[in-house]
């Protein structure tokens, strides 16, 4: 092989590696910020949670 | 539920074929008789190109289905965005593996072919259109907007395309032979150039499903966001009119006193 | 709907008359632009008289897009265009009547840029009629998909940055084919059945229906 081959694969198998990791932790810390949080039922005796 | 299984299913497979093309193509097929080692960049290349194009696609299709009254959903927003992202990296690979794969076959990095410059072209129109994504203006404005961008850019490639060709041939003629035809194809050749189209498309079906879903949780929480805004708006003008509406009882009652004390 | 458009047309243009913005702003800067390749290119040799038609599309090609930018935003300032559908004119009016008065600038800007490259590049035309017509249908392009994409992106000055890139990819065939025209009518071996008019007419013909069909769902929503 002379280098331009393995170039080819390097840049090709690196860029899709790279955007699909970026897209995964995207994906995971977003779904991390939308885990609802449980949430005591005292709305009554603290309404407007104050 | 279902839709993170079929992704999961569908990210191994596309993981899979990836890895048997890379070792199929770079070890186990043999020398083309012509290129020699150089003709392996063609089990990358080629399907790579492939999702570009259907990248392109299946943008401009969702956009026409956005635009079209009766199947307008802000689920084709979302999947034309999450595949045009996708089709710029594929495009911008597709550059990067033509110009490494040109620098040995053809002596140059780049040659004003037609189909490279399409490309090209191609590469700057979708950025463009990801960028005026961006453009802060209400969900329904932005969605409509890139749909008529895209609609515009998909009918503008032709014309490009049929103008780089007359360019290029009006000229000095077709320089650059088309891939694949100088050359007989052996037999695992083929099968592993065909492997290669069904692995790079494969990924691009888990990564535009991946998008799409990043996109989804990106506009709920962006609701979300809205919505707490509003609330804590409406509070504060609850609060505000609860006080304006204290001083003016306080008032009432002082002037009514007054004057009771006046009687 | 035809006197609604020389309405919009000629406010547009009297707001030009007043301002000067393209008088006193565009035009010198697209003169320095041919003057400025003049400069980083050889001035010696006959390079400059083959490249001409090029360099002339290139300059005008970057002083549209300011007045592209110019004509959307006198609309997006002070909710102008809001007043034009309060009085009741139709989108198709408006789209038709910017372009006319956002045409004739282009074309006095061009007249002027082709004394400009006559003089300064030595450039002798073989076939005038062919000059003309592509001129007319390469611009008639050009201010229509920036008028198009003047408003997809008018909403805020993000978007108004944004004009040039969304425009040139586009506008890549009319450069060419415009570029094409200009060296067959000066190499004398053009005529009205040059290919490249084919291509312009298509182009002007295909973004004209776009625009009137969608400028009216760009800015009513």
């Amino acid at each position: 092989m002379n280098g331009y081959v393995e170039a080819g694969y390097a840049v090709a198998l690196g860029t899709l590696g790279a955007y699909s990791l970026w897209l995964l932790q995207r994906s995971v810390k977003l779904k991390r910020a939308l885990i609802p949080i449980k949430v005591t039922d005292d709305e009554e005796a603290n309404p407007k949670g104050q | 539920m279902r839709m993170p299984v079929v992704r999961t299913i569908i990210g191994v497979l596309s993981l899979v074929s990836v890895i048997v093309t890379v070792i199929l193509g770079l070890f186990i097929t043999p020398p083309d008789v012509v290129q020699g080692n150089l003709a392996r960049l063609l089990y990358v290349h080629p399907p790579v190109a492939w999702v570009a194009y259907l990248a392109y696609g299946v943008t401009s299709l969702a956009s026409g289905l956005y635009l079209w009254k009766p199947t307008r959903s802000m689920r084709w927003d979302q999947i034309a965005a999450s595949s045009a992202e996708v089709g710029v990296v594929f495009t911008a690979l597709t550059l990067v593996t033509g110009s490494i794969w040109g620098r040995p076959a053809w002596g140059v990095w780049w040659t004003w072919d037609a189909r490279l410059t399409t490309t090209a072209i191609l590469l700057v129109l979708y950025l463009g259109y990801l960028a005026l994504r961006r453009v802060q203006v209400s969900r329904e404005k932005r969605a409509k907007r890139s749909a008529i961008a895209a609609l515009i850019a998909f009918i503008d490639v032709p014309i490009v395309h049929e103008s780089v060709n007359w360019w290029r041939t009006l000229h000095q003629g077709a320089t650059v032979a088309s891939i694949g035809t100088n050359s007989k194809i052996h037999g695992i050749m083929a099968w592993t150039l065909l492997l290669g189209f069904i692995a790079f498309t494969l990924v691009y079906v888990w990564m535009v499903i991946l998008r799409y879903e990043v996109t989804v949780t990106e506009d709920a929480i962006e609701a979300l966001n809205i919505s707490a805004w509003t609330l804590e708006r409406e509070n504060e003008i609850g609060s505000l009119s609860d006080e304006i509406a204290g001083l003016l009882s306080d008032n009432k009652d002082r002037t009514g006193t007054s004057s009771s004390k006046v009687r | 709907m035809i006197s609604e458009s020389i309405a919009v047309a000629i406010k547009d243009l009297r707001v030009e008359r007043r301002s000067k913005v393209g008088l006193n702003q565009v035009l010198p800067f697209s003169l320095v632009v041919v003057l400025l390749f003049g400069f980083s290119l050889n001035t010696q040799s006959r390079v400059l008289t083959t490249i001409a038609p090029g360099l002339f599309w290139v300059a005008i090609t970057f002083s549209s897009l300011y007045l592209i930018s110019r004509t959307m935003r006198l609309e997006r300032e002070n909710g102008a265009l809001d007043g034009l559908f309060l009085l009741g004119i139709s989108s198709v009016s408006i789209f038709i009547g910017k372009l006319l008065a956002l045409l004739l600038t282009i074309f006095v800007l061009e007249v002027i840029q082709i004394a400009a490259v006559v003089i300064l590049f030595s450039v002798h035309f073989e076939s005038i009629a062919l000059i003309c017509i592509s001129t007319i249908l390469a611009t008639v392009g050009i201010g229509t998909v920036g008028l198009i994409y003047g408003s997809l992106a008018s909403d805020d000055r993000l978007g108004e940055s944004l004009v040039p890139l969304l425009v040139l990819p586009i506008l890549a065939p009319i450069i060419i084919a415009a570029t094409n025209c200009w060296s067959d009518a000066l190499g004398n071996h053009g005529g009205l059945g040059d290919p490249w008019l084919v291509l312009l007419t298509v182009f002007a013909i295909v973004f004209l229906t776009v625009g009137v069909s969608s400028f009216g769902a760009i800015l009513e929503d």
